[in-house]
């Protein structure tokens, strides 16, 4: 072995027991808050019990909570109280069931910027995107043209909630191990079978954790497709995190991209399309998508910013030394991508094209609402940018323009559209810059670069 | 990989959900002793 791979190795490794090291620590952290968190729930009971009228107690403190937060009663409810008991989680499951009912976002965008009800449903929804909920608002924001209906969809909602691990448990038992390679071979690509097979050769052992991973992964994606056949990825994916996060379920990470969502199989080069319930290899998924490198991570994070920290990776950047440096640097600033501004993003596009006559007046009032939801989301300032440009609402639109670069610098699409408007103000040499910075980001010429390159070119610049 | 960070994020989330129900604890504390001194002050005047 040459001494420059030992060296790598040595260094390779020392990097793995740092980050084992931190893992373990962090494990234990995690699983002394919970305990804590247990502890802090049952003394809470226990005082309340003390008195004559226990729930009424509890109530009476969350309103009082409520207003020492500064927040609506409801976000202190579901802050607070959803900890508490499985009853008081169902209570507050069910307030916030009604909540989203009676209040529909078609009438609270109407709504001007500073009224109390308006006010009282950003935050309301901050505090549900954040503590669970997201799923709830995927279902709320899906049906906003149906609302009589919403309530009812929710229920239904909570019941798959409540089975799906019942359910999975009890076919874990029914099905032997020669059935469920039988069902994950059946679900795979010529590319994955070819790993199984491999993979039962080399290390026996391996491949019974990979079987027993594929068919647990089949049968949520499954169990998904078949419940909400008509949700989009963005939508699916908050459902997934409903299920890793809050219900405990051992789902593989997962990729999103353009119009797909994956599930990693966790600890192999695989992933199961949640599209078609296949599994193929990460590499054919990644041609699929549209990525060059051979590895891909899911990274599924957020800055508090709203954006994301790492989307994909090739094997080469994705070193747990550079995860490490993440954390390191991020610290505080990392929060789980439960952004609710994706959903809104995608009812402003496919909504507003089938309802006329809401049509522009109220994309721009949703945009606002976004804005308002978290006035550091950069998707939604490029998103809000590229529509006033369409609108020929140039100053506003460069104005959102610079907003989305100044969170995100790194965004080509915006600096595309940037030069664009540049472009038709006749600030050619800034236009310049930014086409520069396009090139520069998607790492080569095409045939958008060639298209304002030419224009450019004729102005002399 | 993304592992190792959601686990900190787990904990981080974690603690911030015990920190509230500590200042909840309080609060619910607070009352009680509220409603306990209404009480007694209407005790002693019905005495």
């Amino acid at each position: 072995m040459s001494n420059d791979l030992q060296q790598e190795f040595a260094e390779l490794s020392t990097v793995q027991d740092e980050k084992l090291k931190v893992q373990e620590n962090d494990f234990s952290q995690l699983k002394d808050a919970e305990s804590k968190m247990v502890k802090e729930a049952l003394d809470i009971l226990t005082i309340a019990k003390s008195t004559d009228n226990p729930r009424q107690t509890i109530l009476k403190a969350i309103a009082e909570y409520a207003k020492a937060k500064n927040i609506p009663v409801l976000g202190a409810k579901v802050e607070v109280l959803q900890y508490l008991s499985p009853e008081w989680k169902k209570e507050v499951d069910r307030e916030v069931r009604k909540y989203l009912a009676q209040n529909n976002l078609f009438e609270i965008v109407q709504l001007p910027q500073g009224d109390p009800r308006r006010t009282e449903y950003i935050e309301n929804l901050k505090i549900l995107n954040q503590e669970g909920y997201a799923d709830y608002l995927v279902f709320a924001i899906h049906h906003v043209d149906k609302p009589k209906q919403i309530e009812g969809i929710l229920i239904y909602h909570e019941r798959f909630l409540a089975n799906i691990k019942k359910e999975f448990e009890q076919e874990n038992k029914d099905q032997s191990f020669s059935e469920k390679e039988k069902y994950v071979f059946g679900n795979s690509f010529p590319e994955a079978k070819k790993y199984f097979e491999d993979l039962k050769i080399k290390s026996p052992n391996d491949y019974n954790y990979a079987i027993k991973i594929a068919w647990q992964n089949l049968f949520f994606a499954k169990k998904i497709k078949q419940t909400y056949p008509n949700l989009d990825c963005d939508e699916i994916t908050l459902i997934l995190q409903k299920l890793v996060q809050v219900n405990g379920l051992q789902i593989g990470d997962y990729i999103q991209s353009d119009g797909h969502v994956s599930l990693k199989l966790d600890g192999f080069p695989l992933v199961l399309d949640m599209y078609d319930s296949k599994i193929r290899s990460i590499i054919e998924f990644g041609k699929q998508v549209g990525y060059k490198g051979n590895y891909f991570g899911s990274y599924y994070l957020q800055s508090k910013e709203g954006y994301y920290l790492a989307v994909y990776s090739s094997e080469e950047n994705d070193s747990p030394k550079q995860i490490l440096g993440y954390k390191k640097s991020m610290g505080d600033n990392l929060t789980l991508n439960t952004n609710i501004s994706n959903l809104l993003y995608d009812l402003s596009y496919d909504l507003f094209q089938l309802i006329k006559s809401f049509s522009i007046p109220l994309k721009i009032k949703l945009y606002e609402l976004m804005l308002e939801i978290n006035p550091n989301d950069a998707n939604a300032h490029y998103n809000y940018a590229l529509l006033l440009n369409e609108l020929e609402r140039n100053e506003e639109a460069e104005f959102h323009y610079l907003s989305a670069l100044k969170i995100n610098p790194n965004d080509a699409d915006t600096h595309y559209n940037y030069a664009h408007l540049l472009y038709n103000f006749e600030r050619y040499k800034e236009a310049r810059e930014h086409l520069g910075k396009y090139k520069e980001l998607i790492g080569q010429k095409d045939a958008y670069y060639n298209y304002l390159n030419d224009l450019l070119k004729q102005k002399n610049f | 990989m993304s592992d190792l960070l959601l686990l900190g994020l787990k904990t981080e989330r974690k603690n911030k959900q015990l920190k509230r129900l500590r200042d909840f604890r309080k609060i619910l504390l607070l009352k009680i002793e509220e409603k306990e001194e209404k009480d007694a002050e209407k005790l002693l005047k019905q005495l």
